[in-house]
């Protein structure tokens, strides 16, 4: 790789592409199993995820292996390789993806998938499985979309389901270097949580894989306390989105949400203990001299211990200077937790729907009590702007659950002024977005809301909210129905993808790079309605092969529940029977709330 | 106060001044030296750096100090370049008592522009020539026909960015392969001192 001053003048951020940050690997024994780890999005959002790290660390603590990173590159250096006939190369040794034995992607959302293409095509490898020979590197898909990535399954090799830290570790060690392809996909292919897409057969009419005996069972860890987390994460040398430490204080989540995907395929709720979390946390400040640590899951306050923890991380002489950040806070169960926050100034909920009819039907399982009686907390905590998220075109969905939105708004406003005895309004952002069917969630079989439904709905809550003085914001529509196809895709979709990365598609997850037009273009074949629209219970589904935990048999009893508008509990208040019990999984037994 | 002086090279070359900073605040927590804070609702690290290097130029000769009561500036170097990462490592430490005031040290500053093929001598004739540099060229000359040494003007009575120059060097059609900033000068009766030696005599 030679790249001079005169080259990299031009590009936006270089650093991005040069790697050199503390705690990144130097040492790269060519006997050894070459891994890349690949974030197909800019280094920036790549190294905001916590997920890469946990893995980066493992593979670099095995004897047998190292692993470096790559990211997408932006189109000014994407240009730059082109110009000067390079490749795609890590940000550790600068040697091109194509050398390497194992490429692991990561996807954490749909609109990834272009970027994916994008970053094999850079590096000159083949974008079909079939097309690669020996001679390239093992391709691997993983994150939480890998419970559905039939759509670009004939680009990858082997798909990861679930949990990484284990099964990544077995990986390695059955590998040997040189070995075939085809001998290696043997090998592993009854590991829990593998699956070889080449392996299966599609059935080109029902929309379904067919030879599937026996599903494929998502690899989960039981115990996070014995589970490999990060302790010298690599700090970057540029600003990233997410630019701190961070500790996973649990993985799962017991709320239930229907229409929350990672609700369901994070399944069950795995809680590290108090004291792994402090040994874990000073660790990491020690590691990096960061002075932020974030105590992330997906919903911090439902951790049992969350007052011991902090009581217990504040007393930590190491950690005075450190600021604490609690994501993910739910409206209900916040109990004090903003004032660890103490230089935030705003806070952000997510009621996700306007009226209670609605928040039953989706089961989000907080009132409008719930909402008020935190915001009072809030407020009188000084705390005078708030976010708040809502979803449009959740089944069941009218008109009054959008003018709910705008009189739940006003109820805030005069919370407000009651709780503070001030004269002027807080200042309340709404945004809205689309709700997106995802596989494995109650809500996988329904339909996504027509464009004209939709603008009505927007046009009608922005003139109400203007009335109020309430800001609003709305995600664009096309962009979550390119997402729906994709999340409910099957293999079908490859041809589709692929036709929309020579369009010109990447970077869809960005609004100034998302081209509609390129995508109808290349869905001009395709009966997007197939995607689209409500799908039968009976029918066979693409991702029905894969087995999350959760029997479908419960997905549907939920579905139906929603109908009646019926809530279930938190599975800490009572186990719902989801199936996790009988997968093996978990133990019914979890901590209450307190 | 200790007065420190390090490098800006590898991929710190192209990583910005407040970069670098928050990368060498970092390092200065894993390497346990306590610095002192400001006052105020939102306190921050008290360090002071030399007038930033620009992007893609690395640099030998970069300075700064800190306040803090830490004294032993063997240890420092030591326990400093071992938490690190590569491109930004202390060569010198100095404890001092008075604040330098780096803008009024600085005079000039020397850099090498180092190009993929061997330039022609007319090359240097043209920068001398450029009327936009007048008086803020102190010395110019080529190395082995691929490295330009010169000394330029850097400070506040006059100021030329290298950049300038890289450009007329791009105009010409050379590559350039990297710019290393060498030293930096204070004008003492005519002569060139490096301030490295007025700051660590």
């Amino acid at each position: 790789m030679e790249l001079t001053y005169t080259d990299l003048i031009k590009i936006e951020k270089p650093a991005r592409y040069l790697g050199g940050e503390y705690n990144s690997i130097t040492n790269f024994n060519e006997n050894k199993i070459k891994n890349c780890f690949c974030f197909p999005d800019l280094y920036e959002v790549g190294m905001s995820h916590t997920g890469i790290k946990i893995l980066y660390e493992l593979i670099n603590s095995l004897d047998c292996s190292f692993c470096e990173r790559c990211f997408a590159p932006q189109v000014d250096f994407a240009n730059l390789l082109k110009e000067k006939g390079l490749q795609l190369f890590s940000l550790e040794s600068h040697t091109p993806l194509k050398l390497f034995d194992f490429l692991h992607f990561t996807f954490q959302y749909e609109m990834s998938y272009t970027n994916f293409l994008y970053m094999l095509d850079l590096s000159d490898i083949p974008l079909r499985s079939k097309d690669r020979d020996d001679t390239f590197p093992i391709i691997i898909g993983g994150g939480p979309c890998a419970v559905n990535l039939e759509p670009i399954a004939d680009f990858l090799d082997i798909i990861i389901v679930g949990d990484g830290e284990q099964i990544n570790v077995e990986l390695q060690n059955l590998y040997k270097k040189g070995m075939p392809k085809k001998e290696y996909f043997e090998l592993i292919k009854n590991l829990d949580g593998i699956y070889i897409p080449s392996f299966y057969k599609t059935n080109k009419q029902k929309f379904t894989i067919v030879n599937t005996t026996e599903k494929i069972k998502k690899a989960l860890v039981k115990n996070l306390d014995n589970t490999y987390f990060m302790k010298k994460p690599i700090v970057p040398n540029i600003d990233v989105v997410h630019n701190r430490g961070a500790v996973e204080i649990f993985r799962g989540c017991t709320r239930g949400c229907r229409f929350c995907q990672a609700g369901y395929i994070y399944r069950p709720v795995r809680e590290r203990s108090v004291e792994n979390i402090c040994a874990l946390s000073k660790q990491i400040i020690q590691n990096t001299g960061y002075d932020e640590l974030s105590l992330f899951s997906l919903s911090t306050s439902d951790y049992s211990q969350l007052s011991q923890l902090i009581t217990k991380l504040k007393e930590e002489p190491l950690l005075t200077r450190t600021k604490l950040s609690l994501p993910s806070l739910r409206l209900d169960s916040f109990k004090g937790a903003y004032s660890f926050e103490s230089r935030k100034s705003s806070l952000t909920f997510a009621p996700e729907a306007g009226t209670q009819r609605l928040r039953d039907v989706i089961n989000k399982n907080i009132t409008e009590q719930n909402i008020l009686g935190s915001l009072e907390q809030a407020f009188q905590a000084n705390y005078d702007k708030i976010k708040l998220y809502f979803m449009l075109g959740l089944p069941t969905e009218t008109l009054d659950d959008v003018v709910g939105i705008a009189e739940l708004c006003k109820k805030i406003q005069e919370v407000y002024k009651k709780a503070t005895s001030k004269n002027k309004l807080p200042k309340i952002t709404v945004s809205t977005s689309i709700f997106v069917p995802k596989p494995f969630t109650p809500f996988q079989y329904e339909k996504f809301a027509d464009k004209a439904d939709i603008d009505e709905k927007i046009k009608m809550l922005s003139s109400l909210l203007k009335g109020i003085k309430v800001t609003y914001n709305y995600h664009d529509y096309n962009t979550s129905l390119i997402e729906t196809i994709l999340a409910r895709g099957d293999r079908d979709l490859s041809d589709v993808i692929e036709r929309a990365y020579h369009n010109g598609c990447i970077f869809d997850g960005w609004t100034e790079y998302f081209d509609f037009e390129k995508w109808k273009d290349a869905l001009s074949k395709t009966d997007i309605a197939k995607y689209t629209g409500e799908i039968d219970e009976n029918e066979m589904l693409p991702w029905d092969h894969i087995d999350i935990g959760v029997s479908k048999d419960y997905l549907i009893s939920e579905r139906h529940k929603s109908r009646n508008e019926c809530t279930t509990k938190d599975c800490r208040q009572g186990c719902a029977n989801c199936g996790l019990i009988k997968f093996g999984g978990c133990s019914g037994v979890i901590n209450k709330i307190q | 106060m200790l007065l420190i002086k390090f490098n800006k090279s590898g991929v710190f070359t192209y990583n910005s001044y407040l970069n670098c900073r928050d990368v060498i605040n970092q390092t200065l927590k894993r390497a346990k030296i306590n610095i002192s804070y400001s006052q105020g609702f939102n306190p921050h690290e008290l360090l002071y750096f030399s007038p930033p290097t620009s992007l893609g130029i690395q640099s030998q000769c970069e300075y700064m100090y800190i306040i803090t009561d830490y004294t032993d500036t063997q240890n420092f170097k030591i326990s400093y370049n071992k938490n690190v990462p590569s491109g930004l490592e202390v060569s010198l430490v100095k404890l001092i008592e008075q604040k330098p005031n780096f803008y009024d040290l600085i005079d000039y500053a020397q850099y090498e522009f180092v190009t993929t093929t061997k330039f022609d001598a007319q090359l240097l004739e043209v920068i001398k020539g450029q009327s936009e540099f007048s008086n803020k060229i102190y010395s110019i000359q080529t190395k082995d026909n691929n490295i330009l040494q010169c000394t330029i003007a850097c400070g506040q009575k006059a100021n030329l960015k290298p950049s300038k120059i890289a450009d007329i060097i791009h105009q010409y059609g050379y590559e350039i392969k990297s710019i290393n900033k060498i030293a930096l000068y204070k004008k003492v009766n005519d002569y060139l001192v490096d301030i490295e030696s007025l700051l660590f005599n």
